[in-house]
C-alpha cells in the first residue's frame, strides 16, 4: 500500500513536469505549422495586423516563374514585437524584406515567420518564443540550435574516446 | 444552431462592433489585450476551481462532514468575484475581434455550453436546491443534487476545452472547409471586405 502511495505520488508529480513542457507552448506552432516545410519570401510588406495575440505581416513574394502570390506571415505579439524594436510605424507599407518561416500545415499561403531582415542587412526575429517551433536558431533567447547541440555532443564524444585510448 | 445562429443579423451586429474605434485600440493596443487575457484565464481558474470544489461537495466525493450551505457561504463569494471579472474580461475580449470570433466554431460550441451551463445552474437553484434542508449534512446528497454537480463539472470542462481551442483557425471559414463547418460557423456571409 505504501509502495502504491509512493507511485501515486511520483506520478502526481511527473504529470506537472510533462504538462509544464507542453504549456510553456502559448499557441502551439505545431499545431498549424509545418516545420519540415521552412521558406523563404522576399518582396515588399502590402498590409501589416497589429492584432491579439498574433501581429499578421502580409508580404508580396515573387515565384521563380515571376508570378506574384502574397503571403501571411504570422509573427509575434505588438508588444513583443515593441520589444524587439519593431512599432506599427517602424515598417511602411512597401518595404522591402526576406522573411525566413515555416508554411502551414493546410498548405494555405500562410506562414509561421521567424527571422525578417530588412534591405539595411539588419535582422529581426519576428516570431514567439517557446512556441514548440524548430530550434534553428532564429530565436536568440533560445540558446543553441539543434545543430549546433550535435556538434557540441559530437566533439564531446570525440574527447572522451580520446581519454579512453 | 439553427435559427439562433442566423448569421445575417449575429454578423452585421459583429460588424457593427468591429466598426468601433475602441475595438480596434483593443485588438491592437501592447498592454491592455494581454492583461484582459491573462486576467480570464486567472478569473476562469478562481470561478470554475471553486466551483468544480461545490461540485465534488455535492458529488459525495469531498468535504463529507461539512454541511453544503456552509462550505457554499464560506466559498461561493470568491467563486462570485472570479465570475464577475471573468465575464467582463471575456465580454471585452470578444469586442476586440467580435467578427472572427462570431465565425469561429469553437467559440460558438462555447456559448452553447455556456447556455447549458446556465439553464443547469438555474435548475440547480430554482428546483433541486428548494429542499436543501434535507440534504445539506449528508455526505451523498440526494440523486438529482448529484446530477446537476456533474454536469456542472462535465460543461465547465467543455467550455475551458472550447475557450483554448479558438485560438487554433484549423475551421477558419473559406473553401476548404466541409459543409458541415461552413454551416457550423456560419460562413454563409461573404467575408471579404
Amino acid at each position: 500500500m505504501n509502495n502504491m502511495k509512493r507511485a501515486c505520488l511520483a506520478a502526481a508529480c511527473a504529470v506537472p513536469v510533462l504538462v509544464g513542457v507542453k504549456a510553456s507552448a502559448h499557441h502551439a506552432f505545431g499545431a498549424e505549422f509545418d516545420p519540415n516545410r521552412p521558406l523563404i519570401l522576399r518582396g515588399p510588406v502590402v498590409k501589416i495586423e497589429w492584432t491579439n495575440p498574433h501581429a499578421w505581416f502580409h508580404i508580396e513574394h515573387t515565384n521563380d516563374d515571376g508570378t506574384k502570390t502574397v503571403w501571411m506571415v504570422e509573427a509575434g505579439t505588438p508588444n513583443t514585437l515593441l520589444r524587439r524594436g519593431i512599432h506599427r510605424n517602424s515598417v511602411p507599407i512597401g518595404t522591402q524584406v526576406v522573411v525566413d518561416g515555416y508554411q502551414s500545415k493546410d498548405l494555405s499561403k500562410r506562414a509561421n515567420g521567424r527571422n525578417m531582415t530588412f534591405a539595411n542587412g539588419e535582422t529581426m526575429f519576428m516570431g514567439s518564443s517557446g512556441t514548440g517551433a524548430p530550434r534553428d536558431g532564429a530565436d536568440p533567447t533560445e540558446g543553441a540550435t539543434d545543430q549546433e547541440q550535435k556538434n557540441l555532443e559530437a566533439a564531446k564524444e570525440a574527447e572522451s574516446d580520446k581519454e579512453k585510448e | 444552431m439553427d435559427s439562433r445562429y442566423e448569421p445575417s443579423v449575429l454578423h452585421s451586429f459583429a460588424a457593427w462592433l468591429d466598426s468601433h474605434a475602441w475595438s480596434t485600440a483593443l485588438h491592437e493596443s501592447l498592454w491592455v489585450w494581454p492583461l484582459l487575457e491573462s486576467t480570464h484565464v486567472l478569473t476562469v481558474a478562481l470561478f470554475v476551481g471553486v466551483l468544480v470544489m461545490v461540485d465534488l461537495r455535492l458529488l459525495g466525493f469531498a468535504f463529507k462532514d461539512t454541511p453544503v450551505s456552509i462550505m457554499t457561504g464560506r466559498v461561493l463569494p470568491w467563486s462570485i468575484g472570479g465570475f464577475c471579472l471573468m465575464v467582463v474580461t471575456g465580454l471585452l475580449l470578444f469586442y476586440a475581434n467580435p467578427v472572427a470570433y462570431t465565425h469561429n466554431v469553437w467559440f460558438r460550441l462555447k456559448v452553447v455550453l455556456l447556455v447549458i451551463a446556465a439553464v443547469n445552474a438555474w435548475m440547480f437553484h430554482r428546483r433541486v436546491s428548494r429542499d436543501r434542508e434535507r440534504w445539506d449534512s449528508q455526505p451523498r446528497p440526494p440523486l438529482a443534487v448529484r446530477l446537476v454537480s456533474a454536469t456542472s463539472v462535465s460543461v465547465w470542462a467543455g467550455v475551458i476545452l472550447a475557450g483554448r481551442m479558438i485560438a487554433y483557425n484549423w475551421f477558419e471559414c473559406g473553401p476548404s472547409q466541409s459543409a458541415f463547418i461552413l454551416w457550423a460557423a456560419g460562413c454563409a456571409v461573404d467575408l471579404t471586405p
